[in-house]
C-alpha cells in the first residue's frame, strides 16, 4: 500500500514538474519567437509573396548566400585542421614550451568579434600598420592585399578554434593510454596509431565542433564586412540590416528562414552520421595520455616550428588592440604607430564618463546567470532528448535551435512584445522594461550551442557507467547526480565558460532588453562605434576590449582550476 | 528522412500559428496618439520652474566626447538627478515604441523628427510645449510632442587642395553624370543611419514620379544605381572622412553638427559644397516618454525646459558645433556652423513622403542596386 501511494506520488510529481518545467520552456524560450515570426511573416494578415520573389530575384542574394556557404564549408574543413594540430602539440606530442604553447592557444576565447577584426584590418588592411611597412619594402604590392575570401577564412580559422581548445581538447584528454599502448605493443606505427585509434575516439567532439564551426561560418557577420570588401559579401550582414528597420522585417525573418532551413538539413545529415558510428573508449579504469615523442628530427622541427608561428598569428593581433588602446584615432587611421602620441587619454575617457567601469560588472553578473541557468536547463532537456528519441522531443530539439538563424533583434523584438503586457505565465508581471527581460533573451541566445554540445557530452559518455550504478542498486537520481555529473564536469565547465565569454560583450540582443540603470558592456562597446560619434570616440572600444580580455582570461584561468579539481 | 518531415512540420506550425491569430496584436498600433496624451497637456502651464531631484533618465546620441559628463554635471547643477543612456537615434527610437506599455526611459534627446514621428504614432510620447517652443517655430511640422533643438542639414564636403568651389561637383547628380568625379566620392554603405537615409532619399526625391516604380521614375531608379556604381563604399575600418583629409576620396559627407569634430580630428578645413538643389535637411528634437508616474513626467518636462534653453542649448552647441533650432541662443554657434547656415538651402522636398518610402526604397536599393 505504501509502496503504491509513493509510485502514485512520484508519477503525479514526475508529471508536475515536466508540466512545469515544459511549460516554461515554451513560454520563455520558444514562444517569443514564434509569435515575431507570425508577426513579421503576417504582417498583413496574410502572408506577403512579393519579399520572397524580390529576394529570390536579387543577384546580390543568390552570391551572397553561396558565398556564406562556401566559407562555412571551407572554415569547418580549416578549423579542424589548426584545431587538431594545436590540441595534438599540447596534449599528445612532446613538444618544447607547450605551456607557453598553451596560454596562446586560448586566445580566441579571450578575444573575438569585431574588435579583433578591426586590429587585423588596422595590421594589413589597405591602411594598416604591417601594409605601410610592407609598401616602403615592396612599393608594387597591392594595400588591399588581405581583402577577400582568403582573407575571411584566415581571420576566421585563427579565431574559430576555441571549441577545439575546450572540447575536443577535453575528449582527447580523456583517451584511455591503454588503448594506444596495446597499438603499440602491437608493433602499430605512430601515424597509425594517430589516425586509427586516436582521432576515432575523438570522433563526436570533432563532430559537434565541426556543426558549430559550419554554424559561424554560415552566420559570418564582422569578418567579411570588414575584410571581405565587396567581393565577397555574405548573407548575414543583409539580414541585420533588414532586421533593422520596421517595414522590411519581413525580409530578414524570410531570410533567416531559409538559412535556417538549409542548415537544418545539413545538421540532420550529420545527425545521421553521428549516430551510425558510436566510436566509445571501452575502458572502465582509464590510464592518462603521456606525450608521444616525434621520432623524425625533421618532422619535429616542422611541427615545432609550425606551433609557434600559429601561436604568434593568434596572439599578435591582441597585443595590438592593447597597443592601439593608447593610440589617438588619427594614427590609427594612418597606420602610423608612435610611442610619443600615446597616452592614457582612450583609458581616462571611459573611466571619467557617467558610466565609467559599471557595464563590466553589470555584464559580468549577467553573462555568469545566464551561462550557468542555461547550462542547468539544457543539461536537463538534453538529458530527455537523448534518452527519449520521439517526436515530440526531436521537435522540442528543432525549436530551441530556432536562436541559431533568428537576427538577435528579431529574438529581443519577440521578448518585448511577448511580454509587453501581464500574463499568466510571468504571475501577472510585465517583464518588458524590467532587468530580467535580458537575462531571458541571454538565455534563449545561447541555447542552441548548449544543447548541442551537451548533447555530444552524454553521447560520449560511458554507457556501462550508467549501468552498472543501476545494477549495484543507486536510484536514477544518485546514478545522474554521483556518476554521470562529475563525468560531464569538465563540459559544463567549459560550456559555462564559453557561454559566459560569448555573452560579455553581446549587442545585438542587449540593445533592446537592457534596463537604463544596467548598462552591458556590448551597448557602451557599441555605442563608441556608432557612425553618429566622432573618429576619436571608436578608440574606446579597444579600452573596452581590453577590459572584457582581462575579465576572460580570469575566467578562463578560474574555469581550468575548476576542471582540475 | 525523418528530420525533414520535422522540418516541415515546423514550418506548418509557425504558419498554423499565424493562421488562428487573426485579431493578433498589430505591431504598430494605429493613430492613439490623441488617447496616449492624457490630461498631462493641461498641466503645461501649471509646471513649476523648480526640480524635485526625482531621478530621469535621459536616452540620448549625444552622449559621446564626454558631453554625457558635460550633461550630467550640468544637470545636477540646475537641481536635477539624471542617467545619461547613450543610444543610436534608431536603437532609442526602437526601444521607446517597444517600451510603450512599461517605459524604463523619461526623455528622448537627439533623434530626427521623422523617428519621433513614429513614437508619436503609438502613442509612446507625453503632450508637452516647452518653454521655449516660439523660439524653435517653423522648423519643422508642430505635433505637439516632440520639438527640434537642432537643424541638421547634411552637407557634401572635399578636400580644399583636390577641388576649389569652381572645380568641385555643383550637384549630386554631378557625381556620377561627370567622369572626373567617379571614384572621387564616398557613398552609404549602410542604411539605418539619418544621415545616409536622407542622402539617399534627397538624391531620389529629385525623380518622383507617380508611375514610377515605388514612387520614383526609371531615371531615378538608374540615376541611383550610377551614384552608387561610381562611388567609393567605405569598408568598415576605413573613415570617410579621413579619406577627404588624405585625398584617398576628396568628397564625401556628413551631418552638420559632426563638422566641428571630424575637421579637428583629421587637421583640415573642408571645402563645403553647396549644391544647387540645396541640401537634404531635417531637425533633431526632443521630447518628454510618457508615463503613468506624473511626477516622472513633469521632472521630465521640467528637464526639457531647462536643456532647450537659450543659455544650457547655446553652451552645449558652442563646444560640439552644432546648428541650434533656438533662434536666441544663435549668437552661441561656432562661426563655421553659422557660416554654413547663412549659406546653405534645405532641399525643397516632402520629406514625410519620403520617409513613409525609405524602408522600401532602401530595400530596392540592397537587394537590386547596391
Amino acid at each position: 500500500m505504501m509502496e503504491k501511494n509513493y509510485r502514485l506520488r512520484h508519477l503525479l510529481m514526475t508529471a508536475a514538474a515536466s508540466v512545469i518545467i515544459f511549460g516554461g520552456i515554451f513560454v520563455f524560450l520558444i514562444y517569443p519567437n514564434l509569435t515575431l515570426l507570425k508577426i513579421t511573416l503576417f504582417s498583413k494578415g496574410s502572408f506577403d509573396f512579393q519579399p520572397v520573389r524580390q529576394i529570390l530575384g536579387s543577384d546580390r542574394v543568390i552570391k551572397c548566400l553561396i558565398n556564406s556557404f562556401t566559407l562555412a564549408i571551407c572554415l569547418t574543413i580549416t578549423v579542424n585542421i589548426l584545431g587538431i594540430f594545436e590540441i595534438l602539440v599540447l596534449d599528445y606530442y612532446e613538444v618544447k614550451g607547450s605551456k607557453w604553447l598553451n596560454i596562446a592557444y586560448h586566445s580566441p576565447l579571450i578575444c573575438n568579434g569585431m574588435v579583433l577584426v578591426m586590429a587585423y584590418n588596422f595590421l594589413f588592411g589597405g591602411q594598416g600598420f604591417v601594409t605601410a611597412n610592407l609598401m616602403k619594402a615592396l612599393p608594387n604590392i597591392n594595400p588591399l592585399w588581405f581583402r577577400g575570401f582568403g582573407a575571411v577564412l584566415l581571420e576566421m580559422t585563427l579565431a574559430g578554434t576555441s571549441n577545439h581548445i575546450m572540447f575536443v581538447r577535453d575528449a582527447l584528454r580523456s583517451i584511455d593510454y591503454q588503448t594506444i599502448e596495446a597499438a603499440q605493443n602491437m608493433g602499430v606505427k605512430s601515424r597509425r596509431i594517430l589516425t586509427k585509434v586516436v582521432l576515432p575516439t575523438l570522433r563526436p567532439s570533432i563532430f559537434a565542433a565541426s556543426i558549430l564551426t559550419f554554424i559561424v561560418g554560415v552566420s559570418a557577420f564582422a569578418t567579411p564586412q570588414v575584410l571581405g570588401g565587396e567581393n565577397f559579401e555574405t548573407i548575414n550582414p543583409l539580414i541585420h540590416s533588414f532586421s533593422n528597420t520596421l517595414t522590411t522585417r519581413n525580409y530578414a525573418a524570410i531570410l533567416a528562414i531559409f538559412l535556417g532551413t538549409v542548415t537544418v538539413v545539413v545538421l540532420s545529415i550529420s545527425n545521421y552520421i553521428e549516430k551510425r558510428g558510436n566510436y566509445r573508449s571501452v575502458s572502465k579504469s582509464k590510464t592518462p595520455l603521456k606525450k608521444q615523442p616525434i621520432q623524425s628530427k625533421g618532422v619535429r622541427v616542422i611541427v615545432t616550428a609550425a606551433a609557434y608561428m600559429v601561436a604568434l598569428m593568434q596572439t599578435i593581433p591582441l597585443l595590438f588592440i592593447f597597443i592601439f588602446s593608447f593610440m589617438p584615432v588619427k594614427d590609427l587611421y594612418e597606420g602610423n604607430i608612435d610611442v610619443r602620441n600615446m597616452s592614457l587619454k582612450n583609458y581616462i575617457s571611459v573611466f571619467t564618463s557617467t558610466t565609467g567601469v559599471r557595464p563590466v560588472f553589470t555584464s559580468i553578473v549577467y553573462s555568469a546567470l545566464a551561462a550557468v541557468v542555461v547550462v542547468s536547463i539544457m543539461l536537463f532537456l538534453a538529458r530527455i532528448i537523448t534518452k527519449k528519441q520521439t517526436k515530440v522531443t526531436m521537435c522540442l530539439e528543432l525549436f530551441l535551435q530556432i536562436p541559431w538563424f533568428l537576427p538577435a533583434t528579431l529574438i529581443a523584438l519577440g521578448l518585448i512584445m511577448s511580454f509587453s503586457k501581464p500574463t499568466v505565465f510571468t504571475m501577472g508581471k510585465t517583464l518588458t522594461g524590467t532587468v530580467v527581460l535580458m537575462l531571458l533573451g541571454y538565455i534563449i541566445i545561447r541555447t542552441p550551442y548548449t544543447l548541442r554540445m551537451i548533447k555530444s557530452a552524454y553521447a560520449s559518455i560511458d554507457g556501462a557507467l550508467e549501468e552498472a550504478a543501476r545494477n549495484l542498486g543507486a536510484s536514477t537520481m544518485k546514478t545522474y547526480f554521483k556518476v554521470l555529473l562529475p563525468v560531464l564536469m569538465p563540459t559544463i565547465f567549459s560550456v559555462f565558460l564559453l557561454n559566459f565569454i560569448g555573452l560579455l560583450a553581446e549587442y545585438n540582443v542587449s540593445v533592446f532588453l537592457f534596463h537604463p540603470m544596467y548598462q552591458p558592456l556590448g551597448v557602451v562597446l557599441n555605442a563608441a562605434t556608432r557612425a553618429d560619434t566622432s573618429p576619436d570616440t571608436q578608440m574606446l572600444s579597444f579600452v573596452y576590449s581590453v577590459l572584457i580580455m582581462i575579465v576572460s582570461t580570469m575566467t578562463i584561468v578560474f574555469v581550468n582550476r575548476g576542471k582540475k579539481r | 528522412m525523418k528530420k525533414w518531415r520535422v522540418t516541415a512540420t515546423v514550418l506548418a506550425a509557425v504558419m498554423a500559428l499565424s493562421g488562428c491569430g487573426g485579431q493578433a496584436e498589430e505591431t504598430k498600433a494605429p493613430e492613439t496618439a490623441a488617447a496616449g496624451g492624457t490630461a498631462e497637456s493641461a498641466g503645461t502651464e501649471a509646471l513649476s520652474d523648480t526640480p524635485t531631484g526625482k531621478k530621469i533618465v535621459v536616452v540620448t546620441n549625444n552622449a559621446s566626447n564626454g558631453r554625457d559628463v558635460w550633461l550630467k554635471e550640468n544637470a545636477e547643477k540646475a537641481g536635477f538627478n539624471i542617467e545619461v543612456v547613450d543610444l543610436g537615434g534608431g536603437d532609442a527610437t526602437a526601444r521607446v515604441i517597444s517600451e510603450v506599455n512599461n517605459p524604463t526611459t523619461n526623455v528622448i534627446w537627439g533623434p530626427s523628427e521623422d523617428q519621433f514621428s513614429s513614437m508619436v504614432a503609438v502613442g509612446a510620447l507625453a503632450e508637452f510645449t516647452p518653454d521655449w517652443a516660439d523660439d524653435v517655430s517653423g522648423l519643422s511640422a508642430v505635433n505637439g510632442y516632440s520639438w527640434p533643438y537642432e537643424i541638421q542639414p547634411k552637407i557634401l564636403v572635399a578636400n580644399p587642395d583636390v577641388y576649389t568651389a569652381e572645380t568641385a561637383p555643383k550637384n549630386y547628380s554631378d557625381l556620377w553624370e561627370k567622369e572626373e568625379f567617379h571614384g572621387k566620392y564616398a557613398v552609404p554603405t549602410s542604411f539605418d543611419g539619418n544621415t545616409n537615409r536622407a542622402i539617399i532619399g534627397g538624391i531620389l526625391a529629385q525623380y518622383l514620379d507617380e508611375n514610377g516604380e515605388l514612387g520614383v521614375s526609371d531615371e531615378g531608379w538608374s540615376a541611383i544605381s550610377a551614384y552608387f556604381e561610381y562611388g567609393y563604399k567605405t569598408p568598415k575600418g576605413e573613415d570617410d572622412f579621413g579619406n577627404m583629409a588624405s585625398g584617398k576620396v576628396p568628397i564625401t559627407f556628413t551631418f552638420a553638427s559632426g563638422l566641428k569634430n571630424k575637421s579637428e580630428t583629421f587637421g583640415i578645413e573642408p571645402l563645403v559644397i553647396y549644391t544647387e538643389a540645396g541640401e537634404p535637411t531635417n531637425t533633431n528634437q526632443v521630447a518628454v516618454v510618457n508615463n503613468k508616474d506624473a511626477e516622472l513626467v513633469e521632472e521630465s518636462k521640467r528637464f526639457v525646459n531647462w536643456l532647450g534653453s537659450a543659455e544650457v542649448i547655446g553652451v552645449y552647441a558652442q563646444t560640439n558645433g552644432n546648428m541650434l533650432a533656438n533662434k536666441s541662443a544663435s549668437e552661441y554657434m561656432v562661426p563655421m556652423i553659422r557660416d554654413i547656415q547663412n549659406n546653405y538651402k534645405p532641399q525643397d522636398v516632402d520629406w514625410t513622403y519620403v520617409n513613409s518610402m525609405m524602408d522600401e526604397w532602401v530595400a530596392k536599393i540592397q537587394l537590386e542596386i547596391y
